[in-house]
């Protein structure tokens, strides 16, 4: 028998849990939480180690940390639907968060745009191996001129991930000037084939390296000897390990809902074998994250509500103004929490619905539909997540939430585009807000930390949606045979 | 000298893959290096993937009569775009109705591509101009 120590310094709690591993089999034995202390995060990291283990037994402890939501990535790319798009999606997997995009050729605007916001991370790509050369150049000459811009602030870490070769020039011409460079495999190799990995990588080395140091994140480390996970790679780890490990489960999506951000990953996707769809773009990852900094329960409580007023208004009806000035108080109160079954509870539950709603349909791919010669057809853009039938709700809200299970909103009432979000699902609770606390136990205890992550879910309510392309579907199976 | 490289695709709401496959089959036993995008290519995927790929022609087909249409502009959008003197070819049934070809290939040259094909040209012919051409474009 061994017993584990898993802790997540989150921006708000710093939260902890005590597992018992025998026989395989991880449970639960004691839960904490404290609030973060930002200015030294090993005090809250040592309190709630205090708390779950006081006489410092446990030996195994894996920590992760989310500390100021994540490091801040600049992303650098030659075509926004391509390159950038790229570029975006390996920040996010890597658990970042991007703070600006930029596509073509580099400014002076857009200098100093990225001199006052000041990353962590640019993460310069562009171009496919032995494709284009010009953009990459202009943008390394470019970035040679931050460095006087930023009057000896502390330069970003400078991760190249494009045209395999400009690595020597990049890494060369911006050394020169004083960034760290690391040098990543690009991330289009070749026009539609996408390459995340290598930046993945090296953006994890630069969490460690920067992090980690301050703070009393390095304190930690010292005295635990295991490094620290960025959380959202902590929960993608998750999601990646119990798609290989349980396949059983199916293709699943998480909601991992905070008071400023929500988080969303996707895991699988299921096509529709018809002739009538022709997809465009690049392709997604089988485990994708996106992150929507406007909606969430406090913060953005007010952007939230805002972005979701027509689906909020079909749903709250004559109670909408009640909700709106609810939710317009609620950015200077982060730490409101409503009486179960009051007023304030129902409000709390609309906003939920509402945010879950829009970020799954920001998250999810789209179909346009196209009249050709040959009949109605659909051009396909990002993830068809339509057959996914399991949606996980976790995060201090959803956790929180005992008898809660969604309200379908209305879909978008836009014609021709149809969001491939999921219209029939079980709605699942992470009733005790261990999913972060197990993703830090993916690596060592993989199958255990997996079978754990199921056993914490409550299944809350069966979901129905409206679903505006079943009337398609009988027209579609009439005449599927489409001669191209 | 490194080959040539090629973006391939079908324009529009165009669904024919059966020539796109042939045409990329054809040019790539010949050297050239293709980036094919398939059916149903909006004007901006064809500029966007020369962009990356630094592309030395764009190869667009259209089979279903509305080529006209989904053609224009596709010059102008290359200039806006940086990339003012990439090769442009297009071929296909071009147009509906029995027009004599010089008069549809003089309309798509006004356009600003560079070769017109009819449907029934010898692809060899098609990669024989390619090759020249794109050995022009890189020597200016």
């Amino acid at each position: 028998m061994e017993r584990i120590l898993s802790i997540d310094i989150g921006s708000t709690y710093t939260k902890g849990a005590l597992f018992q591993l025998e026989d395989g089999t991880l449970t639960v034995l004691d839960y904490a939480k404290t609030p973060t202390t930002v200015a030294h995060l090993k005090e809250g990291f040592d309190r709630v180690r205090a708390m779950l283990d006081p006489d410092r037994q446990v030996a195994s402890i894996a920590f992760s940390s989310s500390a100021k939501g994540g490091l801040a990535i600049a992303a650098i790319g030659l075509v926004p639907d391509l390159t950038l798009k790229i570029a975006k999606l390996a920040a996010l997997s890597a658990g970042g968060k991007v703070v600006s995009v930029h596509a073509y050729k580099l400014t002076s605007q857009h200098l100093d745009e990225l001199a006052r916001l000041r990353p962590e991370i640019i993460l310069l790509a562009g171009g496919t191996d032995g494709g284009n050369e010009t953009y990459v150049r202009h943008n390394t000459e470019a970035l040679r001129g931050l460095p006087a811009r930023m009057e000896g602030q502390e330069l970003p870490s400078l991760i190249y991930a494009g045209n395999a070769v400009l690595q020597e020039d990049v890494l060369k011409g911006l050394q020169d000037v004083g960034f760290e460079v690391a040098l990543a495999s690009n991330l289009m190799p070749q026009m539609d084939e996408m390459e995340p990995d290598g930046a993945r990588e090296q953006i994890r080395e630069v969490f460690l390296k920067k992090i980690v140091h301050g703070k009393g994140l390095d304190e930690i480390v010292a005295e635990v000897g295991t490094d620290p996970l960025p959380t959202p790679l902590a929960v993608l780890n998750l999601v990646e390990a119990i798609r290989e490990e349980a396949p059983d489960f199916g293709d699943f999506m998480l909601v991992d809902m905070g008071g400023a951000t929500t988080d969303v990953y996707s895991s699988g996707e299921t096509p529709e074998y018809e002739n009538r769809v022709v997809f465009r773009g690049v392709k997604d990852p089988e485990v994708k994250r996106s992150v929507e900094g406007d909606l969430g329960m406090r913060v953005s409580a007010r952007v939230a509500a805002s972005a979701c007023r027509t689906s909020l208004r079909q749903v709250l009806g004559a109670g909408h103004e009640a909700f709106e000035a609810y939710v317009n108080a609620l950015p200077d109160h982060p730490d409101h929490l409503p009486e179960p079954g009051s007023v304030d509870d129902g409000h709390d539950r609309a906003l939920a619905s509402a945010c879950i709603h829009h970020a799954l349909v920001r998250h999810a791919g789209t179909w346009k539909r196209v009249f050709t010669a040959a009949g109605e057809t659909f051009l396909q853009h990002g993830k068809n997540l339509r057959g996914i039938t399991k949606v996980i709700g976790s995060g201090g809200f959803l956790s929180a939430l005992p008898d809660f299970s969604p309200t379908v909103m209305a879909p978008d009432p836009r014609q021709d585009t149809y969001h491939l979000v999921p219209t029939r699902y079980t709605y699942l609770r992470d009733r005790g807000y261990l999913l972060p606390l197990l993703g830090n136990l993916t690596g060592r205890w993989r199958k255990a930390a997996v079978q754990a992550a199921l056993d914490c879910l409550d299944p809350m309510g069966e979901i129905q949606g409206p679903d505006p392309l079943e009337d398609h579907r009988g027209q579609a199976a009439a005449d599927s045979h489409m001669h191209c | 000298m490194e080959a040539p490289k090629v973006v391939l695709g079908v324009i529009g709401a165009d669904c024919h893959a059966v020539g796109n496959k042939i045409l990329d089959a054809v040019f790539t036993m010949h050297g050239l290096k293709v980036i094919n995008l398939g059916v149903m290519v909006s004007q901006d995927e064809f500029i966007d993937a020369a962009i990356e790929t630094n592309a030395d022609a764009i190869c667009v087909s259209s089979l279903y009569g509305q080529g006209e249409l989904d053609c224009e502009g596709l010059r102008g959008r290359c200039i806006e775009r940086g990339i003012e003197n990439i090769v442009l070819y297009v071929g296909g049934n071009l147009v509906i109705g029995k027009k004599a070809f010089s008069e549809t290939e003089a309309r798509f040259k006004e356009m600003g591509f560079d070769r017109v094909f009819s449907p029934d040209v010898e692809l060899e012919k098609v990669v024989e101009f390619l090759k020249a051409d794109t050995a022009e474009r890189r020597k200016a």
